[in-house]
């Protein structure tokens, strides 16, 4: 290996859904990186060593070669266009890529937040206080994360087996570790959607052990909320 | 090349798009879509676009919405000058990071201040709810201090020494709260320079022709027609409580 080439570094938390996406491609793409792991539940993303390298002080953060690049969205987009990986995560053609620019960009917006608010809700916010999910709010949270859903069913998954059509692509990896994200509190926010239960098999089919793996940890905390 | 870009100028989105086009000097026929009208929720437009939204753009019968999505297409499409979008992998990721990050800063922090200062009042006939301008405010003063320092620095433009897209966007959103008649950069030389850089690369007279529509927002008199589902967006935006 070259000297001035180091492997990819990524600095990541494995309850972080952005960050889970991004391990999905990596390992299943098999590029090779360096783990970094950088605890949210302890605060090490406020170190001054971290907010140095990402002012924002999030994860995910790739350092390639001394490129640094942050955002989820960004750092997948680069890493498809910089490795030799299938050209399904992110074609060259100007339209399917537009579909998944247009999904990638509406995900901010909706699947993001709608479906974190509830994993917030039920599981990061009592642990923070001590006090019980606020019945109330996890009520108006999970329906905003059905409006979501029915778009996805609707909209996205209305004629094609993926979000943006025939085959796997990043659009595919950012939606659905986001949507397991509610597990965390036991909570499966696919089961009664055939349509998108479905969607996630293929996800998981096309990942193999790669997504179990992935997901492990908060495999863990599922079973542990649901004992 | 047919294109046909469905848009309101008072959608910071809609002006970036067709600000751009205009830039790039390529033909395309404007369908006014008037989100105080309710324009977006007809049958014919939400079966256009179910997510009821604008802009969204119709090329040769390729449907396309989100402004991010629609700006990069266009790039591509139209064979735009590589600065734009570059090609350079790096260069092109930073474009992508800018664009990422602002939907959950820039984006949604300057329109509230503008929801908040401007809209809802003039939809409701309510008082400004001050204390939730405030918070906007502070917001907006955060994601202005990173977009100095995390973004621009000592670059000529956010992402590079050349202007592109993401410039083309943070400035329409910027400019957004002058609606309600606020300067958010008046005390910010840095970040007024890059908007005179912008603005002077694109054509003070086209910018401001484009803008005209959020220049004579604070001068509309009520009444003026409220779209319920319109009103019932802006309080969730920005935490009003019903």
């Amino acid at each position: 290996m070259d000297a001035r080439t180091r492997p990819l570094e990524v600095y990541v938390d494995l309850m972080s859904q952005p960050c889970r996406a991004l391990l999905l491609f990596l390992r299943h793409n098999h590029i090779p990186h360096t783990v970094k792991n950088v605890l949210l539940h302890r605060g090490e993303q406020k170190t001054p060593e971290f907010t140095k390298l990402n002012p924002m002080q999030k994860v995910p953060v790739i350092v390639d070669n001394g490129f640094v690049l942050t955002e989820s969205d960004a750092i997948l987009k680069y890493l498809a266009t910089t490795y030799k990986v299938p050209h399904h995560w992110y074609p060259q053609d100007p339209k399917i890529r537009a579909r998944i620019n247009e999904y990638t960009s509406w995900h901010q917006t909706n699947t993001r937040p709608h479906a974190a608010r509830v994993f917030i809700l039920e599981v990061l916010m009592p642990r923070m206080t001590g006090n019980p999910p606020d019945a109330k709010k996890v009520e108006r949270a999970l329906a905003d994360l059905s409006e979501t859903l029915d778009k996805l069913e609707s909209v996205f998954l209305k004629r094609q087996p993926f979000l943006c059509g025939d085959e796997i692509t990043l659009a595919d990896l950012l939606a659905i570790c986001e949507l397991m994200q509610p597990l965390g509190s036991g909570r499966d926010v696919l089961k009664d959607r055939p349509k998108l239960d479905a969607w996630r098999e293929r996800i998981k089919s096309a990942m193999k052990d790669t997504f179990d793996e992935v997901h492990m940890y908060l495999y863990r905390l599922r079973d542990k909320a649901r004992l | 090349m047919a294109l046909e870009v469905y848009c309101d100028l008072l959608s910071q989105p809609c002006r970036a798009i067709v600000l751009f086009l205009r830039a790039l000097e390529v033909p395309f026929s404007t369908m006014e879509i008037s989100l105080l009208k309710g324009d977006n929720r007809t049958e014919q437009f939400s079966s256009l676009n179910p997510k009821m939204m604008v802009p969204v753009i119709v090329d040769d019968g390729f449907v396309l919405t989100e402004s991010v999505a629609i700006m990069k297409y266009l790039a591509a499409r139209c064979k735009a000058a590589d600065h734009w979008y570059p090609a350079d992998i790096q260069r092109r990721a930073k474009v992508d990071e800018y664009l990422a990050w602002q939907h959950v800063h820039t984006r949604p922090h300057a329109m509230k201040v503008f929801h908040l200062e401007g809209l809802l009042p003039k939809l409701t006939g309510q008082p400004v709810k001050e204390v939730l301008l405030s918070r906007a405010l502070r917001e907006l003063d955060e994601t202005l201090d990173l977009l100095e320092n995390m973004f621009l620095k000592d670059k000529k433009f956010l992402c590079a020494d050349d202007i592109s897209i993401a410039d083309i966007m943070a400035i329409c959103e910027l400019m957004q709260p002058l609606g309600a008649g606020r300067d958010v950069l008046v005390k910010r030389p840095r970040l007024n320079e890059w908007k005179r850089r912008v603005v002077d690369h694109l054509g003070r007279q086209l910018f401001e022709d484009i803008h005209r529509v959020i220049f004579s927002f604070k001068d509309l008199q009520p009444p003026i027609q409220r779209p319920s589902h319109l009103i019932a967006f802006c309080e969730k935006l920005c935490g009003v409580s019903s």
